[in-house]
This record gives structure tokens, sequence and C-alpha cells, in this order.
């Protein structure tokens, strides 16, 4: 899977887990501006795993600052 | 130098290539937070605490943000005991627990607080916070897995960080989430430790212990409960979330700290004397830590005298829990499912809670904001804790400035 089709599936577990939908100028904003909390940061990450068969150490979740962020720490582990 | 930043800009980790690159920037904005008055950290107080204090600054203030529920810090019958021990065995205990630093003193307190929790034996730390993390990295290693309730105390946190195992997080009180991650992930791992507060420690609310006990057995896993805030208030007897469930002896492991209702310092594991063997001869912040001073340790253990034979102070708590908290929720507040000494006042914005913990202080009422992000962004509040001396006059004045504060700020 490439970047852009991770990023697509990324948006549509956000938006389902927290109901919110981020636009493409907010890539970069802080998830917490957007209304996502750490209870919707687990979340994600247990979706994640499930869809993309990886485990997602929680403590790892600082590193979901923002929605690039999340897209470059699965390029770095989990990306050919 | 850029603009100012806020709190949690502060979090993100920059590019730098020096450690002390961050310190300006919190240092902005720690001198702009204490020039708008809404640092209200490190309050400096001049009398022992208790439910009526002097505070530097402010004056007399009604004590609303202390962890001393049984008001056992300033207890007459605690401090004589403590004053006993520094006049038998000295101010300080000379060396670490394993070496030269254990005194008859401290095994009668390790005794007193197994026989609390009917327990083989226990161990004492020099905090609650190196209890939790020297308990967890000693038994768990890389290769295990812990899973942890969302809203459980950062040092259970740090505890499982050292520990090298893979850490997942559930909802809290979620055991339908619990079971869903140990469905996916338990083979993949070898020993599992289940990890949560007794009582929770933003919320005043209690796990869900007999869920908890029946996942561990169908899932081979070990739990770990933190009694920090359930030691001496939650129970029957006062002897914490196994009593309150009516579970006396099914936790494989409990932790707690020496600071909040016993009101000195320390920390404890206490079950089988197998596992706090263990614990005592790997934990790190055991090993390399010198035990408790003399003093301290008579305190605790007239602590564990008082609440082992008088539960009038446990008593006179639950009466200003009742007192104040069912008049809270009759205004409208949202106080959550606490049924404990913590009333979490949920305002939900950061800045009508900061101006309201601003405006209690100015009218002499001692207690604590919490916003982002100790918790989430929607749910900052006041947090409350009563304790077992506030006079129903005390509590009446809290509940009148709560009202009309709430009113003017759309709370309720």
């Amino acid at each position: 899977m490439g970047k852009d089709e991770f990023k697509k599936k990324l948006l549509t577990i956000i938006e389902k887990q927290s109901n919110v939908v981020i636009k493409p100028e907010e890539f970069t904003t802080p998830l917490p501006e957007l209304g996502i909390d750490s209870l919707h940061a687990v979340m994600i990450a247990n979706d994640l795993e499930e869809i993309f068969d990886v485990i997602i150490d929680d403590r790892e979740i600082k590193k979901f600052i923002n929605v690039n962020s999340i897209v470059d720490y699965f390029e770095e582990k989990y990306m050919d | 130098m850029s603009s100012q930043k806020s709190f949690f800009d502060l979090f993100i980790p920059q590019e730098r290539k020096d450690i002390f690159a961050p310190l300006n920037d919190f240092n902005e904005y720690l001198k702009s937070s204490i020039a708008a008055k809404e640092y209200a950290y490190r309050r400096t107080l001049q009398t022992p605490t208790s439910s009526k204090i002097q505070v530097a600054e402010f004056g007399q203030m009604i004590m609303m943000g202390s962890n001393n529920y049984l008001d056992f810090a300033n207890n007459p019958q605690v401090v004589a005991a403590a004053k006993k021990a520094l006049e038998g065995y000295g101010y300080g205990s000379g060396s670490v627990a394993l070496l030269g630093g254990t005194f008859e003193l401290h095994r009668k307190l390790e005794t007193s607080i197994a026989n609390f929790y009917q327990r083989e034996h226990a161990a004492v730390f020099p905090t609650g916070y190196s209890a939790n993390v020297g308990t967890i990295s000693a038994l768990v290693q890389e290769g295990d897995l812990i899973l942890m309730d969302m809203y459980a105390h950062a040092s259970l946190v740090d505890g499982a960080t050292l520990s090298g195992a893979t850490v997942k997080f559930f909802q809290h009180n979620d055991i339908k989430h619990l079971e869903k991650t140990l469905t996916r992930l338990r083979d993949k791992f070898g020993g599992v430790l289940i990890v949560t507060d007794g009582v929770f420690s933003m919320d005043g609310d209690v796990c869900v212990l007999p869920d908890l006990l029946s996942i561990k057995q169908k899932y081979n896993a070990r739990l770990l409960i933190d009694e920090a805030h359930a030691i001496g208030i939650i129970g029957k007897e006062g002897r914490g979330t196994e009593e309150y469930f009516n579970r006396i002896g099914e936790v494989d492991i409990i932790t707690g700290t020496l600071s909040k209702a016993p009101a000195g310092i320390g920390g404890y594991v206490t079950g089988s004397s197998k596992m706090v063997e263990y614990v005592r001869h790997f934990a790190s912040s055991y090993i390399f830590s010198t035990s408790l001073p003399p003093p301290v340790v008579g305190g605790l253990i007239e602590v564990f005298h008082i609440l082992e034979t008088d539960l009038s102070h446990k008593a006179k708590l639950e009466h200003n829990i009742e007192r104040f908290a069912g008049k809270l929720r009759s205004l409208g507040f949202n106080i959550g499912e606490t049924i404990t000494a913590i009333i979490p006042i949920i305002i939900g914005d950061e800045p009508r809670t900061k101006t309201m913990a601003k405006e209690m202080a100015e009218a002499g009422i001692f207690c604590s904001a919490v916003v982002f992000p100790a918790v989430s962004k929607t749910q900052s509040r006041l947090r409350i804790s009563l304790m077992s001396s506030h006079t129903d006059k005390e509590i009446d004045r809290v509940l009148e400035l709560l009202e009309q504060l709430g009113r003017k700020h759309g709370v309720i």
C-alpha cells in the first residue's frame, strides 16, 4: 500500500473513531486541536492494527502528532 | 525567538542540537502564566495541612485540594507516634533497605500493611510512584504484554515503559475493549499483566474488579491494582477495592501509596510472600533507594492502627461526600461517576475552568484546575478532594460559591 492510499484509509478510520473530518490543509495541525484526544488515538491505533495486521505499542501514540506524522510513522515502520 | 508557544506545543518533540533548546520557550510560557495569575502550582502553605490552612499571599483558605482525606497528616496520635520514633530511632535510615536501612519499624509497618490487606507479605518503597515503577518493571519483561486502563496513573505507565513489554491501553473501565484486545493479541505474547487503578485519581470512580478478575482467569493473565486513592476510603472497613466488591484475596498484586489517606510518604506492594520477595530483590527503585525515615514509619504504623480500630474518620468523610456530591448533583453539575472523596467538577473548556479556579482561590477556597494534557480538552475540571475534618459549614460555604460561579459561567 502506498502513502496516499494509506492516508485515505487513515482519514476514514479517524472519522469513524472521532467523527472528525480532516481537510488537507489540516494535515499538519496537532490532533488535539482538531478535537482528537488520546482516547480516540488509542482506538485509531487499534483499527490500524486490525487492518494492517501489525502491533502498535500504545506508548508510540505520542508520535501521532498530526495526520502526516502518523503516515510517516507507518511508512518508516511498515511500508516497503 | 519564536512566537510564544502553548503548553501543548511544549510537549511536541522538536529537532535540536542542544537539550536546553526548549528552556526559553517554557520560561516564556511560565512567566506569562504567572503574570496572568493563571499559574496555580506550588502555593506555599504556612501551617500543617488540614481542612483549614494558611497560604502565603492568600491568607486563610479552606483546603479542598489535598489527598489527606482522613486528616491523618496532623492527627495528634500519628504525630505523637512519629515523635516517639524520631526520639527512638533518629531522623534518617542511613541506607537502602536491603543493606543497613531496615529497622524493626520497617518490618512492623510491612506486617501492618500485609495484615490490612489479608496478604502474606508486603514491601515498603520510598514513594507510591517508585512502588509502581519498581513492581511492574521487576515482574514484567520484553515479550510480555501489559494491558492498562487508559486512566491509570502515570507511575503505572512509567513502570510499563521501563519493563520493556508491549503496552496496550483499553478504554476506561471498558471490559469489552479489554477482552477484544486480549482475543486479538493474547497468543502473540508470553506473560500478560492487566493494570488498573482501584479508585481513579482524576474521576473518583472505581475499577470494574469482578469483570477484571473473570478476564484475568479466562486469559491466563495477572492483575495489578493500584490502591492509592482506595486505601482507607472504600470498602466496609476501608480496606479498598477488593473489600468494596467483597473479593478479598483475589487480586495478584496490590500496590499503593502511603501518602494519601495514610498521609505520610512511601509506597507498598503486597501479595504472596514469593511475589513480594521477588519484587524486593529485582525492583531497582527499591534496591537503590534509601529506606523511609523512622519518624515517617512510626507515624504510618499508628495510621494502620487507627485504620484497623477506628472507623469514625471514614464515617465522617462519607457524611461529607454524601452532603457535597449530593448537592452538586442536585444543582446540575457534572461530577461523573465518583463515589469517593475525589469530586471532579467537569466544566468542559479550559478558559472557564481556569477562571473558576482563580475565583475560588480569591474567595479563599484551595482547589485544583485540571486541564489538558492531564485530561482531554473537553474534560477540563475543578478537582475537589474532601476530607473527614471538613465541617458542614465549610462544605456549605464551598457549595454556595460553586453554585454562584457555576451560574455565572453557564456551567449549570
